[in-house]
């Protein structure tokens, strides 16, 4: 379980993370979204111990992280550009981290280097970054952590190479209860993996919350009524979003499905349509709610 | 064994535990037969295993699977609500059907109606 | 809290790869002061005593003639000095490559994400710079006693005995370890690495020169003060400086000097290691004030050195302090340029 409590951290001239508190579940894979700058790498660093917040405390299972080898021995922070030592082949990065993480195996090693398509002997700076992340994957899983922390690690991957990663996730996360935290601007992919997700702006946590209930608590609604004269009195249901195209009324309600169904269907609709939204669209939603430009966050 | 569809709303662990008991009802799932760990599921599917955990938590609740401890899931032999609310929902349907068929309802009209409300229906889900 | 046992556990595999990932470099360094230099001073010394032998059989003695002032007691120095020059070279390189992930963010992210604790992490670094920096030393002590064995006259001509040589090897160490523990400081308080060499640089050759130029410095005759002449004092900030004259000076105060120089500087860095933030990799200095002295410095000596030009002869003071005014301005100036740039 890791805990950030009230941690606030700032750079020379920035402050990237305001009093941000957050909690996350062990065994859960939690989507870290915002735009850049709004502090999601700031705080994959605070976690694993590469910071140190100004104000606030990091834990993880209890303990703090900071200058805490037992617990930084349990976590794998991958970046979004990954560091390799010069000239090094996968193999001598993978007895680098052997010497530092004892929880390296190498026959993970040889079992992910025939799931991945990288040779053991192979250089990074022969490797294009697509490849250099894949060799980085599976070092980080080859050192079978139980946090792992990734930086944008799954940009940049192809297809093929994200569904073999997803089932290795799966395999982890269900075998030993691993914890993953990425941070993407992509939210179509993280929509698919993740089962928690934070959205961070400007230094702080605007929600948290577990995927399918934030999906749920809202419903886009398209609906038509026969007499198209009058306007229609929606009252007693929360509406985030009101627009009329012609004689059809598009609506996004907050609350619970079933309910505005039923309410909805009580006012004798001609045509009604009710759809899930994405995680894309909740995002948008909320955030217009609360008067953010949404153009400038989401990319 | 169950196809995902992972553009469409539906969240998957509905599509799941829809999934199952359709096949439940098809008699491709027998009675007491063993449902594959979550584990290899998520890994086979490549899903979050707290998804299908999910699923078969909600599996559990409908009364449509039952789990032994240390030994798996496994599906629930007895008739449910549900399957049976299914069965009395099919033989409506083959009435409103017949109906359709005496009162010379054209069969291209009658189908229409059916996508409609099922694409309707879908979206509902 | 860390047992005393984890502690050293985790200093002992920093270490072991500090030395697996350099050797190379060392090795190179090695092989060139341990084997190539005493060898070449073998054949110097050979060269001396065919000198000799035909300086006796021609002339029938061998008064008057030293090896001091023989014609290869040129090579002799050359060779020592390069010894010295080599070692320091080599110093300053071990502490930026050693300490050098520091300087960037990406290797940043890795070191600091590990598990091992700061301390660890610098001791570890630290002790593995140290066995580069020391080895070949005891190894040149080890190839010269050799030849002493095989070619004991050696010593005879110059006027050494192994005694005194031994311990002319020891106060080198010394000055090896002050002058790595100097540069890991530095390393430890840049940003990049061009810091760490220029900051380096700037405060070892310029601390001496600007006492140097201080006692010459007309400005000083004006109120009537003296400076203390003696050598030595002059590299009293820079162990780089006084390695290279290992032969002037090694007084035993001297000793206790540098090795109280060496503990300060050790401890000094350890805490501004520890304290040192992740997020100033990259960037320009991780500790201001060092900035401030290194530019301080630059432009005290430039404009003192330009005094000095631009002053006639004979002159008296006005004219000095104009230059110097005018000089250290042009120098500061021009060090915020380069310093802020760091081409």
């Amino acid at each position: 379980m890791i805990e950030v409590k009230s941690v606030t951290k700032t750079f020379a001239d920035v402050t990237a993370l305001t009093e941000m508190s957050c909690s996350i579940k062990k065994g859960s894979v939690y989507g870290l979204v915002g735009t850049n700058g709004a502090g999601k790498s700031t705080l994959l660093r605070l976690l694993s111990g590469v910071y140190t917040p100004d104000r606030g405390e990091i834990t993880i299972d209890g303990e703090e992280v900071f200058e805490n080898p037992s617990v930084k021995s349990r976590l794998f922070f991958l970046a979004d550009v990954p560091y390799y030592i010069h000239q090094s082949t996968v193999m001598e990065m993978a007895k680098f981290y052997a010497r530092f993480y004892e929880s390296f195996r190498f026959e993970r090693l040889q079992y992910l280097s025939t799931v991945f398509p990288i040779g053991l002997n192979a250089k990074f700076s022969s490797m294009s970054k697509g490849m250099q992340r894949q060799a980085m994957l599976m070092l980080a899983l080859s050192c079978d952590p139980d946090y792992l922390l990734l930086d944008e690690a799954f940009d940049g991957l192809d297809p093929v190479i994200r569904t073999v990663v997803k089932k290795l996730l799966a395999e982890s996360i269900s075998e030993k209860n691993m914890t993953v935290i990425i941070a993407s601007h992509n939210l179509r992919e993280l929509e698919d993996l993740c089962d928690s997700v934070g959205l961070l702006h400007k230094g702080g946590i605007l929600f948290d919350s577990d995927l399918d209930t934030l999906k749920s608590s809202i419903v886009k609604v398209q609906i038509a009524f026969a007499d198209q004269s009058e306007t229609v009195d929606f009252g007693g249901i929360e509406l985030l979003k009101l627009t009329k195209q012609g004689s059809l009324y598009h609506l996004v309600v907050r609350g619970n499905r079933d309910e505005i169904i039923a309410g909805l269907q009580a006012m004798k609709p001609l045509f009604l349509e009710a759809i899930s939204p994405t995680l894309e669209e909740v995002f948008i939603y909320e955030l217009e709610v609360t008067g953010y430009d949404v153009e400038k966050i989401l990319c | 064994m169950i196809a995902l569809d992972f553009q469409s709303r539906v969240p998957i662990y509905e599509q799941l535990v829809n999934g199952i008991i359709r096949l439940r009802i098809l008699g491709v799932l027998t009675p007491d037969e063993q449902l594959p760990a979550v584990r290899s599921l998520a890994v086979t599917l490549a899903i979050n295993p707290n998804t299908v955990q999910k699923a078969y938590q909600l599996l559990e609740e409908q009364q449509i699977i039952y789990s032994l401890p240390g030994k798996g899931s496994f599906i629930k032999p007895l008739e449910n609500q549900k399957l049976l609310e299914m069965k009395e929902t099919s033989e409506r349907l083959k009435k409103a059907a017949v109906n359709a068929f005496e009162k010379g309802l054209p069969l291209g009209e009658s189908l229409q109606i059916i996508h409609e409300a099922y694409e309707r229906g879908m979206k509902y889900d | 809290m860390t047992s005393k046992k984890s502690c050293a556990k985790g200093t002992l595999k920093m270490f072991l790869w500090t030395l697996k990932k350099h050797y190379p470099i060392a090795l190179i360094a090695t092989a060139l002061m341990a084997i190539v230099l005493p060898v070449y001073f073998y054949m110097t010394i050979l060269k001396y005593d065919q000198l000799y032998q035909l300086q006796f059989k021609k002339y029938g003695s061998t008064v008057g003639s030293s090896f001091y002032n023989s014609q290869v007691f040129g090579s002799f120095i050359m060779g020592l000095i390069a010894v010295c020059v080599i070692s320091i070279v080599m110093i300053v390189i071990y502490s930026t490559i050693i300490y050098g992930y520091m300087h960037s963010k990406k290797s940043v992210d890795v070191f600091h994400s590990l598990p091992v604790t700061r301390t660890q992490l610098f001791l570890g670094k630290y002790f593995g710079g140290l066995f580069f920096v020391l080895v070949p030393t005891a190894l040149i002590f080890a190839v010269t006693y050799l030849i002493y064995r095989f070619f004991p006259n050696a010593l005879n001509y110059l006027d050494m005995t192994m005694h005194r040589v031994g311990l002319g090897f020891v106060f080198f160490l010394l000055l090896e370890i002050a002058a790595y523990t100097f540069c890991v400081f530095f390393a430890v308080n840049a940003g990049t690495k061009f810091d760490t060499i220029s900051t380096m640089l700037i405060i070892s050759l310029g601390f001496p020169l600007l006492t140097i130029l201080f006692n010459n410095f007309s400005f000083t005759n004006l109120f009537g003060y003296s400076y203390p002449t003696h050598i030595s004092d002059y590299f009293s900030v820079s162990p780089i400086l006084q390695a290279t004259m290992i032969m002037t000076d090694s007084r035993w105060p001297m000793h206790v000097y540098w090795a109280v120089f060496t503990l300060v500087f050790f401890f000094l860095s350890l805490f501004l290691y520890k304290k040192r933030k992740s997020e100033v990799a990259g960037r320009q200095y991780a500790y201001p004030y060092l900035k401030y002295i290194t530019k301080a410095i630059l432009s005290i000596v430039a404009g003192m050195i330009l005094g000095e030009i631009f002053t006639p002869v004979g002159q008296s003071g006005t004219m000095d302090i104009f230059c110097f005014i005018v000089g250290s301005a042009i120098a500061f100036s021009i060090a915020e340029i380069i310093l802020s740039t760091g081409f």
